[in-house]
């Protein structure tokens, strides 16, 4: 290869666990009227067959750059999967542990606020009643 | 160009640089929607394809839909993980309700009502009227006897999962 292959890192960098989160804005012409996602999706396109397109200029042949496409395309294919099921399974999850943190907050703050309060209450008043009974039953309340 | 942009994972666009050095990122952007623009249509046939042309194109649009997945799962990490966290913190606050707080005063609470009740008709069997020492304790207030400490909360949580699983449709 002629060159620093601009597919290095290709691999490393699917890995989705791993990949740093850091993004950079890319600035979207006038003539692409997209939402954000299908922007990011045919921004994509481009990108890769750039990246094609100097691949195969530092490669000495056609069949070597076909050798690191492949390659490439084969570890693609070999992640699809498990990025799609870990997509899904944790946008799913997170969904649900909101409903359910929402639900149970509404729970905390209806006891913590309502319930509590009012309990203690319930005891207070109790405990005055009580010693005026044993008061007027001549007990001793050593209770 | 306009004031819009679009997001992507930094390593992506670095490595296109490197690809291109010399040129800035305003015609890169303009370069790769070109590109993009033309190839946004389904790929013919994306099974093992062994020829250039094809191996071009299988890479290209496999590789810009993973890139849009995994940019969403990334940037997704902080909201999974505070998601989860959020869930541990109310989940143990309900618990500690339900298990140290609640158990404890509704139980208190019982032992009152039940004393109380004994007294008092100790009282009106001395033929005294217990009303007279002030207004009676509405033990109504409160429900006293619904003690859900009994339960499995992690159960009640499994189940209550189950459900939201049961009404979201899948991928």
């Amino acid at each position: 290869m002629n060159g620093p292959d601009p597919l290095e890192g290709f691999e490393a960098d699917l890995d989705h666990h791993r990949v740093a989160s850091e993004v950079v804005e890319v600035p979207l012409p006038e003539a692409v009227p997209l939402e954000e996602r299908e922007a990011r999706y045919v921004l994509y396109l481009g990108l890769l067959d750039l990246l094609v397109d100097a691949l195969e200029a530092r490669c000495a042949t056609p069949g070597e750059a076909a050798s690191r496409l492949g390659r490439a395309l084969r570890h693609l294919e070999s992640v699809q999967p498990v990025l799609r099921f870990d997509l899904f399974e944790a946008s799913r999850a997170a969904e649900a542990q909101d409903l359910v943190a929402r639900v149970r907050d509404k729970e905390v703050a209806m006891a913590t606020r309502w319930l509590v309060p009012r309990l203690e209450a319930l005891v207070a008043a109790g405990t005055r009643r009580l010693a005026a009974l044993r008061a007027a039953l001549g007990e001793g309340g050593g209770r | 160009m306009t004031g819009r942009s679009v997001t992507v994972l930094a390593v992506d666009w670095r490595r296109l640089r490197r690809a291109y050095p010399g040129v800035d990122d305003r015609s890169l952007a303009e370069e790769a929607f070109r590109r993009g623009l033309r190839l946004a249509v389904p790929p013919s046939d994306p099974s093992h394809p062994t020829d250039p042309p094809a191996l071009r194109e299988a890479f290209v649009n496999l590789g810009a839909r993973l890139a849009v997945h995994r940019f969403e799962y990334v940037t997704g990490r902080d909201r999974f993980a505070s998601a989860a966290r959020r869930e541990a913190l109310t989940r143990h606050e309900h618990l500690r309700l339900q298990r140290e707080v609640l158990p404890g005063l509704r139980a208190r609470a019982r032992r009152l009502r039940d004393e109380v009740r004994a007294l008092e008709a100790a009282l009106q069997a001395r033929g005294v009227n217990p009303d007279a020492l002030g207004p009676p304790v509405d033990w109504g207030a409160v429900p006293l006897d619904e003690d859900p400490s009994g339960s499995d909360p992690a159960a009640e949580r499994e189940a209550a999962l189950r459900l939201f699983r049961r009404l979201r449709p899948g991928p």
